[in-house]
Formats: C-alpha cells, sequence, structure tokens
C-alpha cells in the first residue's frame, strides 16, 4: 500500500511534467517558423498593444522586410529590474521601454545608442522639431539624443473648484495662498460643509517611492532651489529649507496629517477622489484615475476639479516637473534602423495619438497636443501648455540614489525626526557621497 | 475529558477562522471593480459582483500559459531537490564518517544570505552554462535552494527509523539499494510529502528568479504574470484582477497540499516503530 | 549492529549518495557567498563595466550610516518577535491538532494552513487592502464599535508587520512540529497516563524531548527565513514611518539593489551571512551538537 503510494506519487509527478514540457517545447518551435528578422523587445502592459499595432503596420507595409516581434511583458515596479540584470548580463533585448529618469545611467555606462547615430536626419526634421525641449534636453546624455518619449506628464496642484468658487476663494498662485487656502478648508466646519478631513493631501515618504521626488522637487524650483546645478550639489541652501518648513507647517497647522509620510504613491489622489481633501499635490497622470475613483463624468471633473502648476515661494516662480516612459535602442541590437524605423511608427503622431487618447496622457509631441479636440480632450490641451515651462528630474547616473536622499529628507523633515535644515544638509552630503560632486553651500 | 476536547475545539476554530476570513475577503475582494475596492463601505459590495476579473485574468494575463510554466518549473525542481535530498539524507543517517555534523551544519548554512544577493552571480553561472532562458537552469537553482530544508527533514525521519530495520534486511541478503527502496523509502514516506510540500510551496510563488533569468514571454510562469498588474503607473494596481490572478493560481497549491496531506496521516511512522 | 555500520564506513556508498546535492549546493549556492564576500570589498556598480578595489570602504560606509545602525535594532524587534510567535503558535495549534479523538482534524489543518498557500506578495497586498485607513474592512469592523479609524501602518507599523509575517509563515513550523509529533510513539504516552502524568507532564516529558531535532530545525529555518525576507514590509510600509520598520533586507533593497550597487549589496549581505552563522551556532550550542547524531 504505501509502496504503491510512492510508485504513483513519483508516476504522476513524472508524466505531469514530461507531457507538460512536451507541450512547451511544441510551442515554441511553431514560433520559430515564420520568416524575418527577430527583435526583441521590454515593455509594459499597457505599452504592449501599440508595440504589436506598429509590427503590423510595419509588416504589411514592408512584406520583404518583415519582423519577427519576441515581446517581454513586465510590470512597472520589476521593468528597472530586468533591464539592469539583462544589462550586466549582456543580454539587453532590441529596443525597451524605460523610465526616462533611467536614461542617463544607462547611457553613461554605454548600453543604449544615440539616436543621431542612425537616423541624423530624422533627429533633425522630426525629433528636435516636434518634441518639447524639455524632454529632448532629459533624453539627451552629452548632447546626443537617447530616447523618445511615449507620453509625459508633469506634476500639478489639484484643487476643488466648486469648493474655491462657494467660499469665493481664488487658485492659488503662491505658498502663501497655499498655506491659507488648505489651512482654510481644513476648519471644523468647513470640513463639516464639505465631508473632508483634511485641507492638503501630499506624498511626503519613502514608501511613495519615485512619486515622492517627483512631487517635492517642483517645491524646491518654485523657491529658486535645486538639487545639482553646474556639477556642483546645490540642495544645501536657505531656499530649499524654506521649502521644506513651508510643507511641515501644513502638517503643523493641522492642514495636513501627519502620517503624510506613510502615504503611496497614490494615496492623495484617493483622497481627493473621495472628497477627503480639498488639495491634492498630483500629476496630470492622475486624471483617469480620479475619475475612475470618484466616478466622475468629463464634464463633472471638468465642474469640479481646477489645476494649477506648483505655486510660487518667496524666492521663485510657479513651477512644475515632467517625467514620462520613452523608448530606448540598445547598442548590443543587430538591427537598429529595423529598431528605430518600428520606434518611429508608436512614437509617430498617430499611433502616439491613439495611445493618449485612451490613457488620458499628455503629448510629448507639440503637434500632437495642438491636434488634441478642444472639447473632447480640453485637459491635455490645456496642461500641454505647460510643458513649455516644465523642468526635468536631475539628470544623473547614480539618479536613483539622489532620489532615495531626497525621499529621505521629505520623510526626515515632515515626521519631525529632525529639523528642515538638518534633514537638508543631510541629505546634501549623502547626495555628494554618491555621486561625487562637490557640495556648495549658497547661505 | 470532555471539556478538555471542547477547549481545544474552540482554539483551534478561532485559529481556523483568523487563517481562513483573510482570504476568504481576498476572495470578496477578488469580485470587485477598483471604485468599489478604494470606497468600501459606501458601496453595496454584495450587490454587483465583478466576474470581469477573471476573465481578464485568464484571456489577457496568459495565466494559462503562466500555469502551465509554473507546473512545469515546480515540477521538475520537486523531482531533483526531493531525490537528491533523500540521498543524501540517507548517506547522513546511516554511515558514519567524520566531520558528519558539521557537514549538516554546512549544508543549513548555505541558505544564510539573502536571495537578492544571489541574483547577479546566479545570472553569470547560468550564462557560463548557456543555461539562461531555460527551465533547467531555473530548476537547479530552485533545487539548490530547497535541498538543504528537505535534507534535514529526511535526516529527521531516517535517523528515527530503528536500526535494526537496516540490519535486518541486510541480513537477510538485500542489497544496499533494494534495503533502501523496499524497506527505508516506503517507511520515510511522510517525510517525503513534507518535503514535497515545502519544495512545492517555495517553488510556485518564487518570481524573482524567473523574471531575470527568462527572456520568452511563453516562458513565464504565473507569478510573474501576476506581477504584471501590480503598480501599473498610470491606473494604479488592479487590485481586483491581481486577486482574482491569486485564487486561480492558489488552486493549484491547495490542491497540492490536500494531496500531501494524506502523508501526514497518524500511523505511518509509529507503526514501523511499533513494527 | 555497530560491526555492519563499520563495515560499510569505507564505503564509496555515502559519497556517491551525497554527491549530486553536494554539487547542487557549491555550484548555486556556496559560489554566491563567495561572491558576495569577494565582492563587498569592491566598489561595483551594477550597470557600470568596471570594478575598484575599495577595501573596507563599504563596512565604513555602512557603519557610520545611522539608518543602518537603526536597521540593525529594527531586525532583532522583527525577527525576535516573529520567530518566538511562530514558534508558539506553532507548537501549541501542532499539539492540539495531535489530541485524541478530534474530530474534523483535516479541515482545521487546511484552514490554519490556507494562508500559506499565498505568496509573499498577495498575502501582503490583502493585508494592505484590509489595514487601508479610509476604505480597509479591519476599520471599518472597529467602526461599528464606535471606534474612531486608525492609520494601522503609521501607529503600530512593526507590530503589525509580524503579525502579518505571523500570519503567514506560521504554517511551516505548524506542520514541522505536527509530522514530528505523529512520530512519538502512543505507547509511551498510554504508558504514562497509566502512571498518572497530567497533559502538561506528558507534554514537557515526553512530547518536547522528542521534537528538539525537529525544534532546532524549525528555528534556524524560520530565524534564516526572516532575516532574509522582507517582502511583506516592503509592500505595506517600504520600511517607514521613519525607519520604524526598516529591517536589513529592506535596507539593503533601498541603499543596495534599487540602486544597483552591487558592492554594497555584497557587503550587506556578508553581514547578514555573518549573523546568520552566529545565530546558528547559539541555537546549535543552546541544543547540543548531539541533536543532530542518531538516537540510538
Amino acid at each position: 500500500m504505501k509502496r504503491l503510494w510512492l510508485g504513483t506519487m513519483l508516476a504522476t509527478m513524472f508524466i505531469f511534467t514530461s507531457v507538460l514540457s512536451g507541450c512547451a517545447g511544441a510551442g515554441s518551435q511553431s514560433g520559430n517558423g515564420a520568416k524575418g528578422t527577430e527583435i526583441s523587445a521590454i515593455v509594459q502592459d499597457r505599452w504592449a498593444p501599440y508595440v504589436k499595432k506598429a509590427v503590423s503596420i510595419w509588416n504589411s507595409e514592408h512584406p520583404k522586410q518583415k519582423v519577427n516581434l519576441n515581446m517581454l511583458v513586465v510590470g512597472y515596479p520589476q521593468l528597472y529590474q530586468k533591464l539592469t540584470t539583462s544589462a550586466a548580463g549582456g543580454n539587453t533585448p532590441d529596443f525597451s521601454l524605460i523610465d526616462s529618469v533611467w536614461v542617463t545611467e544607462f547611457a553613461k555606462n554605454g548600453y543604449l545608442q544615440p539616436l543621431d547615430s542612425i537616423d541624423p536626419s530624422w533627429v533633425k526634421n522630426d525629433y528636435d522639431k516636434d518634441f518639447y525641449p524639455a524632454l529632448i534636453k532629459g533624453d539627451s546624455y552629452q548632447g546626443h539624443p537617447y530616447a523618445i518619449h511615449t507620453q509625459t506628464d508633469m506634476v500639478l496642484l489639484w484643487y476643488r473648484k466648486d469648493w474655491f468658487k462657494n467660499e469665493g476663494l481664488q487658485p492659488p498662485k503662491t505658498w502663501q495662498d497655499l498655506t491659507s487656502d488648505a489651512k482654510y478648508f481644513a476648519q471644523k466646519n468647513i470640513e463639516k460643509k464639505y465631508g473632508n478631513t483634511q485641507g492638503i493631501a501630499f506624498q511626503a515618504g519613502v514608501k511613495a517611492g519615485e512619486t515622492t521626488t517627483s512631487q517635492i522637487l517642483p517645491f524646491l524650483w518654485s523657491n529658486g532651489a535645486d538639487v545639482l546645478k553646474n556639477g556642483q550639489v546645490v540642495l544645501n541652501s536657505k531656499n530649499t529649507i524654506q521649502s521644506m518648513q513651508m510643507l511641515n507647517n501644513l502638517v503643523k497647522d493641522g492642514s495636513a496629517p501627519a502620517d503624510v509620510t506613510t502615504y503611496d504613491w497614490n494615496t492623495s489622489l484617493q483622497l481627493f477622489a473621495k472628497g477627503k481633501t480639498a488639495i491634492s499635490v498630483g500629476g496630470s497622470y492622475e486624471k483617469a484615475s480620479i475619475q475612475q475613483e470618484s466616478g466622475w463624468s468629463d464634464a463633472q471633473f471638468k465642474q469640479k476639479v481646477g489645476f494649477v502648476p506648483v505655486p510660487a515661494g518667496p524666492n521663485g516662480k510657479p513651477s512644475t516637473q515632467s517625467g514620462g516612459m520613452d523608448y530606448v535602442i540598445y547598442k548590443s541590437s543587430q538591427n537598429q534602423k529595423l529598431d528605430l524605423s518600428i520606434l518611429k511608427l508608436i512614437t509617430g503622431p498617430k499611433l502616439m495619438k491613439d495611445f493618449l487618447v485612451e490613457t488620458q496622457q499628455n503629448s510629448p509631441r507639440i503637434s500632437v497636443t495642438k491636434s488634441f479636440d478642444p472639447k473632447k480632450q480640453w485637459f491635455l490641451k490645456e496642461t500641454g501648455n505647460y510643458l513649455y515651462n516644465a523642468e526635468t528630474r536631475p539628470s544623473s547616473p547614480v539618479y536613483s540614489k539622489v532620489s532615495t536622499q531626497l525621499q529621505n529628507m521629505i520623510e526626515d523633515s515632515v515626521s519631525g525626526n529632525t529639523s528642515a535644515g538638518t534633514a537638508v544638509s543631510n541629505a546634501a552630503s549623502a547626495i555628494s557621497q554618491v555621486t561625487g560632486l562637490k557640495e556648495k553651500s549658497s547661505k | 475529558m470532555k471539556t478538555k476536547l471542547t477547549v481545544t475545539y474552540v482554539i483551534l476554530s478561532v485559529f481556523a477562522l483568523g487563517g481562513l476570513l483573510p482570504v476568504l475577503w481576498m476572495f470578496v475582494m477578488s469580485l470587485q471593480t477598483p471604485r468599489a475596492l478604494n470606497s468600501f463601505p459606501t458601496l453595496n459590495w454584495f450587490k454587483d459582483f465583478e466576474f470581469n476579473n477573471y476573465q481578464i485574468a485568464l484571456n489577457q494575463g496568459g495565466i494559462y500559459q503562466g500555469l502551465i510554466n509554473s507546473s512545469i518549473i515546480t515540477g521538475g525542481t520537486l523531482i531533483i531537490s526531493v531525490t537528491f535530498a533523500t540521498l543524501a539524507a540517507y548517506a547522513l543517517a546511516n554511515f558514519e564518517f567524520k566531520g558528519k555534523a558539521l557537514l549538516l551544519i554546512g549544508i543549513l548554512m548555505t541558505q544564510l544570505i539573502p536571495g537578492m544577493a544571489a541574483i547577479v552571480p546566479l545570472f553569470d553561472i547560468l550564462k557560463s552554462l548557456h543555461l539562461i532562458n531555460t527551465y533547467t537552469g531555473l530548476i537547479l537553482i530552485f533545487a539548490a535552494r530547497t535541498i538543504p530544508l528537505n535534507i534535514w527533514i529526511m535526516h529527521g525521519f531516517f535517523k528515527e527509523l530503528p536500526a535494526e530495520l537496516r540490519e535486518a534486511a541486510i541480513i537477510d541478503g538485500c542489497s544496499v539499494y533494494t534495503t533502501f527502496t523496499r524497506i527505508i523509502l516506503p517507511l520515510a514516506l511522510p517525510g517525503i510529502g513534507a518535503a514535497c510540500m515545502f519544495t512545492f510551496m517555495q517553488t510556485w510563488i518564487d518570481f524573482i528568479m524567473p523574471l531575470t533569468t527568462l527572456f520568452d514571454q511563453n516562458k513565464f510562469p504565473f507569478t510573474v504574470m501576476l506581477y504584471k498588474y501590480v503598480g501599473d503607473p498610470i491606473m494604479g494596481t488592479n487590485y481586483g484582477v491581481v486577486f482574482a490572478s491569486a485564487v486561480i493560481g492558489t488552486l493549484p497549491t491547495l490542491l497540492m497540499f490536500v494531496f500531501f496531506q494524506r502523508f501526514f496521516v497518524k500511523g505511518l511512522t509509529s507503526g514501523a516503530v511499533k513494527g | 549492529m555497530q560491526t555492519i555500520l563499520k563495515k560499510q564506513k569505507i564505503s564509496i556508498v555515502p559519497i556517491v549518495l551525497l554527491l549530486p546535492a553536494l554539487t547542487l549546493l557549491a555550484v548555486f549556492s556556496i559560489y554566491p557567498v563567495f561572491n558576495a564576500f569577494f565582492l563587498s570589498f569592491y566598489n561595483k556598480q551594477m550597470l557600470a563595466p568596471g570594478k575598484t578595489f575599495i577595501g573596507l570602504g563599504n563596512y565604513i560606509h555602512l557603519f557610520q550610516d545611522a539608518a543602518f545602525m537603526n536597521s540593525l535594532k529594527v531586525t532583532v524587534l522583527y525577527v525576535g518577535g516573529s520567530v518566538l510567535l511562530q514558534f508558539l503558535m506553532g507548537l501549541i495549534i501542532a499539539s492540539l491538532l495531535c489530541v485524541k479523538d478530534l474530530k474534523g482534524r483535516a479541515i482545521f489543518r487546511t484552514l490554519i494552513i490556507l494562508p500559506y498557500t499565498l505568496s509573499e506578495l498577495v498575502v501582503s497586498l490583502i493585508w494592505l487592502r484590509m489595514l487601508d485607513p479610509q476604505s480597509g474592512v479591519i476599520n471599518y469592523i472597529i467602526s461599528l464599535f464606535g471606534a474612531q479609524p486608525v492609520n494601522w501602518l503609521f501607529h503600530w507599523a512593526l507590530p503589525v508587520v509580524i503579525l502579518v509575517n505571523v500570519w503567514w509563515g506560521t504554517t511551516f513550523s505548524l506542520l514541522m512540529f505536527e509530522s514530528a509529533m505523529q512520530g512519538i510513539p502512543q505507547s509511551l504516552y498510554e504508558a504514562a497516563e497509566v502512571d498518572g502524568a497530567s497533559v502538561f507532564q506528558r507534554f514537557i516529558y515526553i512530547t518536547l524531548p522528542a521534537l528538539k531535532y525537529i525544534s532546532l530545525l524549525v528555528l534556524i529555518m524560520i530565524t534564516l527565513y526572516t532575516i532574509n525576507s522582507f517582502g511583506i514590509i516592503f509592500v505595506l510600509t517600504a520600511g517607514g514611518p521613519v525607519g520604524a520598520t526598516n529591517v536589513i533586507g529592506m535596507y539593503m533593497w533601498n541603499n543596495a539593489f534599487q540602486s544597483s550597487d552591487l558592492g554594497l549589496g555584497a557587503t550587506i549581505s556578508t553581514i547578514i551571512f555573518i549573523v546568520n552563522i552566529v545565530i546558528t551556532l547559539i541555537y546549535i550550542r543552546g541544543f547540543g551538537m548531539s541533536t543532530m547524531e542518531r538516537r540510538d
């Protein structure tokens, strides 16, 4: 009896695995049968259908030069790891999706092919002319463009237009407006009236990761502060400390709860969509999410929600930050011309517009922004104007380390773990250490 | 005596509910739209179920293929890991040689660095063995990861078996091989069951190694498919679909567990001692 | 009997039996350990082509970092709490499942073990949703009793992640103990009962001694596993708030792997390795070397 059990178990396992591996073997063989050049790509779920579309357009237009797509689809949280381990192991794909803040790191270490070396005339006549200059700057390393934006987005302040109107308030233009508006909506009687529980929501901790960095940076820029400038770490300045203190005060005043340091990357938008906060620091990419969470139609959204760039501090002007996902071509690719031809289709005005309209993302191409329907895509058209003045995150081959330090800085400061001044000077010296750049104190 | 049994039932029921309720809740969440999930408890959760989540998980996610791939990887790991571990444990439990205790400790010590740290060196090893993008490479890695625990489990079982059994068999003229397969192995079944179960569970849910070493979408196990829905930068995690995929992916584990649970049935080992 | 065993001492059989397992371990488990040790003396970035020797630079950097020292402290609390609870709960539930005349044993066992059939990620996501301050079911339940909503992962971060880890991980010790208890001859208990030993005495004098080997194994495994993994913390708190749950694994992820700093990652791994060895040796010393040898 016992032996029988063992026998059955082993036999089942054996049959199980051999049958299954047989199936899989047959499956992969049929894939190799098709003719054409194999091109490998690593993308994300939401982008994948458009890559497929572009390849099928290419194949129908070039029957003699068919492309056979080998596409890996991974989630955003795994993308960086998959790309870095592939690169370190010498197994890069032909092209891939990449976060625009990673471009410098990959370019500096020689994994990417500059686009102007593959097709200089396209770069000159289309890329340079149609993409927003701020984005081209962010996608370039040592003067050469390495990446093509698929979409872009920018940091914004969402506010409840209907509530502001009701109370006779103007949208915040300066930090003073922001602080007083947030405080206004955190009053007991006002909260009772609108059912909100806080005046403002913003991500202020390591938990929200890169979102924290990207939303905090405009608060530095809007006060004339910066992280890196002219090859120096300029973070430790009066202006940065002022920015941190302003955010601290939002919590001290009771305009925002102390647990903003534990917010996830989309907590603020959820609170905003649920009517729990009057103002939320967010990004233009959140519109679709806010509508989904709140159930507001486009018309309702337009009536209830207003947006402004991050307001001006005492020493600066309103500011926003733009990022987004890019495509890059790897140096190891054997078919760089073909890769770029496919990418030109994906990021060409037509497919790009379909993608942007579907996902409600901003256009990195000026011409596509212009072509948006002012009624249906009013939001993308209006916010598109901010892109001319947008800034991009500090360009550094060790960007993720810099970003981690900025997240620590804001978490330490807002939580009261250290004073704003200490948090800033700690972050500045840590960034100087990881980047190897000298620290410049502009006090 | 009766009250003691009642107390036992009560305590066990509390623990059982503790295990069950969050998992049941996951099932309920797998039937919700993203909006309902974030609006709890204002929307009526039990009114409109979103069965669409399962459809998305099954159709678009490639979960079928993922489950098949997971089965191949896990099945291969089970066979290699449990077989190798059983052989090694038998040697450790029944033969005397110097440094045996040290060897046993040493085997456990191989599990002393975090898995993350091993990713890059393992990638290099697989590359030099030409095993990148193959199930074989993954299976060997998982086998190496699970062998130490399996050796310890099996060693524990073998050393509890009375030496008289082996002695008698050898006197009866059985070879080492037949003693092992005919007498020792059947008695160690509970150990093999336990080893299989732990190996299965560890391998089935891993995702970092397949994500790193595989370069073909059709080879990804279901865990990598599941992670695809986590942290979408545009719409956020679609928890409904993630939990629906998790429910689907958990069914095989549950079945395996119910299957291997038979080996824990009382009497297998104690019977041996009596006999 | 001794003579038969001695005769086989020179036999090649044990070597042949051990060889496959040891080969696999050497290639896939031991090599990465040495690799980490070697790399810990270098500045090696994942994407940069070369590496530079910096001696103890990585180690010095770590021990000067207040966040690292904090993570050591948090790790002790997290691992201590998790291991203690998992060990005791596993032991208690296993003994209850072994009670004579218990009906529905398999159902109880299956339900209690249910969490273990889920992956760490799914477990974390379930609890993340349940603990959500706004739309979590736990705050809903306590609101039925008139309590205010609590941000669990802000005010109770460390206890909560320990509990989630215990909820998921107790299965391992439970199954280990139960299967070991199955192996204790029933006749021993019957004899003790005849002699008038109480349930408690039987547990102390019969069950516990028989569980020595398994206890050692369980302790070592759950300790190592808890130190080496951080999946639950990664999803629930990412180490926050302000480092309250920043265990060493999480610290390593944030400072080394998220930033692709292989040298630093290797250094932290090596430190974890040394800590693990020390803990293992303490356990083994506590239980006695003889625990691993044949009983007869």
